[in-house]
């Protein structure tokens, strides 16, 4: 019944009871804490799921299923296999960065810090755990923070290609997505783990906040440039470095459009702001989207943002 | 053929034309699911399957009991055939012949079956004992029993981290490399999968009369003879049951198994030293993620039609020596 009355013209017709959300697992905090805030405020039913990005971003494109917003850890997701068949916009509306997460007890966890890590995760026995490139986001972007280190920014590097070898050799890829990775370093099977800080900051473990040429969080040209430089193969493709832009966006084949608009917009003005800095994510503003798809911009997410040709280096 | 031995013929016979019969079925049933599923119309197939049951063990039988015994569970088979059956139709023939051909599909097969071996063997290995006492009854029993079926209701990703955290670095071995090891991996199986061959096993126990085994001990067979020569061989079906059930669900183990033992280092003989894979489940989905339901679709069907090749062994082979032949 929302499919009838809201594919006009979402702002002005009456809005479904419920919705559906698709996100990264790497969301989930953020988006939990919104949830009841958003449906209080909204009177709505906020059904979220959380799987993989790519996971995510596949049952609406493989699946066949419908949400009405879909939220994911690299918007190239959404450029790249949402557009234009299920979607046909996207908003870039946060920013994460790579950190390494510890237990007090890990080998050499008395000694580290933002200026050793390196020195310290190559040594003998030392167990890093990131997970799968081919299938994460978290995972190929995990190899890319190691990689940079040992390419230079600025004239200096942090670390020589031997080092980038002995730290390659001492990760191992025990997962598919991250959210298993914190159990695994917890149990004592992992002693360092690369993920993102919004979930380091969260977990009570201690954590590095890594070197901003390595961790992937800057959207700027001259860090996106940098960026670019690493590169990682996997069996599902190469992966080249960029910042880590998260993207929303509602999809084509959504039931209720008008509710999925509601919720990016809530995301890019300072309630939702206020919670992603709060869990560790640096929120973009104002949000950024493809000035090519303009025209297709739910009018109320449009109002909050900021139309642009490119982010940095990257075509939007 | 079947009348070269005179006194025989009748069960022959009977024996042949029960094989016709229900080649006959399968051919018929076959004939219908394609032009019901080639013209888009798979529900009229579920109509025509439990039509024909019903028709089918009227004229075999005729009796009210059997007709609706069969058209009731004819219900269930079209539930748990149905789906499998078209997810078989819908695969492109190509595609599986080209992942039946990759050698790394080889690798995940060979791991998905002996994997679960393993952790059935481990099951069976120590759950047979379990269920022998269970059957006979110990003070206590009920919290054995509650513990032995409490992996059911365990989330699976949950049991994956119990596992880690009972058996890994900081647990109760850890000198035992758990994280991506075949060890990990066996262990996980068997968390999940031991309480199927325990209850399984027990239950045949259970069904044996007691007066066997006092007639055995009477005639001066010790516990350990009786057991060799009469409750284990009577119990066998149950342990092979069990074994399979809990081959199966190893098989099928995806949650536990993905923390545990994402990708596991293993020697595989063809190859003739350690290769590293990951258990089919594990495989399935991320071929998903990074191909598409079709291509994860075509390694499915051939884990599928792999299992389902061991499922006829099994049961071809336990039907032949345990009751000299089903009806």
């Amino acid at each position: 019944m929302s499919t009838a009355t809201e594919t006009g013209t979402p702002t002005a017709t009456p809005m479904s009871a419920s919705m559906t959300i698709f996100h990264a697992g790497s969301l989930a905090p953020p988006f939990s804490e919104a949830e009841p805030q958003f449906e209080d405020e909204y009177d709505v039913d906020v059904n979220r799921e959380a799987k993989g990005s790519v996971a995510s971003t596949q049952k609406i494109t493989q699946q066949g299923r419908s949400a009405d917003v879909l939220g994911v850890s690299d918007f190239r997701l959404i450029r790249n296999r949402v557009l234009p068949e299920y979607g046909d916009w996207y908003a870039i509306f946060t920013t994460n960065s790579m950190s390494i997460q510890y237990r007090e007890d890990s080998p050499g966890a008395d000694e580290i810090s933002a200026d050793n890590w390196w020195e310290v995760l190559t040594r003998d026995g030392v167990t890093i755990g990131h997970s799968d490139p081919a299938v994460d986001p978290g995972g190929y972007r995990a190899v890319m923070s190691q990689q940079l280190g040992a390419i230079e920014f600025n004239g200096e590097r942090l670390y020589d290609d031997a080092t980038y070898q002995a730290l390659r050799e001492n990760s191992t890829v025990p997962t598919g997505t991250e959210t298993n990775l914190e159990g695994q370093l917890e149990s004592g099977e992992l002693d360092y783990v690369f993920y993102y800080q919004s979930i380091s900051a969260n977990s009570g473990l201690p954590y590095i906040d890594l070197q901003p040429e390595v961790d992937l969080s800057q959207a700027t040209s001259e860090y996106a440039k940098h960026y670019a430089k690493a590169e990682v193969e996997t069996g599902s493709g190469t992966f080249t470095g960029a910042p880590i832009a998260y993207g929303l966006t509602v999809p084509s084949v959504a039931e209720a459009p008008g509710r999925g608009a509601q919720w990016v917009e809530y995301f890019a003005t300072e309630p939702g702001r206020q919670i992603l800095e709060d869990l560790g994510l640096v929120p973009v503003d104002p949000v950024v989207v493809p000035a090519a798809s303009e025209d297709a911009i739910p009018e109320r997410v449009m109002n909050v943002a900021s139309a642009q040709e490119t982010l940095g280096p990257l075509e939007l | 053929m079947a009348t070269e031995t005179g006194p025989s013929v009748e069960v022959d016979s009977g024996g042949m034309t029960s094989v016709a019969l229900v080649v006959g079925f399968v051919v018929l049933q076959g004939v219908a699911f394609a032009a019901a599923y080639t013209t888009g119309r798979p529900t009229w197939y579920a109509y025509f399957m439990i039509g024909s049951t019903a028709v089918t063990a009227y004229v075999l039988d005729g009796s009210s009991f059997t007709v609706a015994t069969a058209t009731l569970g004819s219900v269930l088979v079209v539930a748990l055939g149905l789906p499998l059956f078209m997810f078989v139709a819908r695969q492109t023939p190509s595609l599986v012949v080209e992942k039946a051909l990759n050698p790394d599909v080889h690798r995940v097969l060979y791991l998905g079956v002996y994997g679960p071996l393993l952790a059935a063997l481990l099951s069976l290995g120590f759950g047979v004992p379990l269920a022998h006492l269970l059957s006979e009854g110990f003070p206590g029993q009920p919290l054995v029993e509650s513990l032995v079926d409490l992996p059911l209701v365990v989330p699976h990703s949950v049991a994956g981290i119990l596992i880690l955290f009972g058996f890994g670095q900081s647990g109760a071995f850890p000198n035992v490399s758990v994280l991506g090891s075949m060890v990990g991996m066996v262990l996980a199986m068997t968390f999940v999968a031991a309480p199927y061959a325990v209850n399984a096993t027990r239950e045949s126990f259970e069904a044996i009369e007691d007066r066997l085994e006092y007639a055995s001990r009477i005639h001066g067979a010790n516990r350990w003879e009786t057991f060799r020569r009469v409750t284990g061989p009577l119990a066998a079906r149950g342990m092979i049951t069990g074994g399979v059930l809990a081959w199966a669900r190893a098989v099928s183990e995806f949650g536990a198994v993905a923390v545990v033992a994402y990708s596991v280092t293993f020697f595989y003989p063809p190859a003739g030293e350690k290769v590293t894979a990951q258990h089919a489940p594990v495989f399935v989905y991320n071929t998903y993620l990074q191909g598409g339901l079709e291509e994860s679709g075509a390694v499915a069907f051939l884990l599928l039609a792999v299992s389902a090749v061991i499922f006829l062994i099994v049961r071809y082979l336990t039907n032949d020596d345990a009751t000299g032949g089903m009806p």
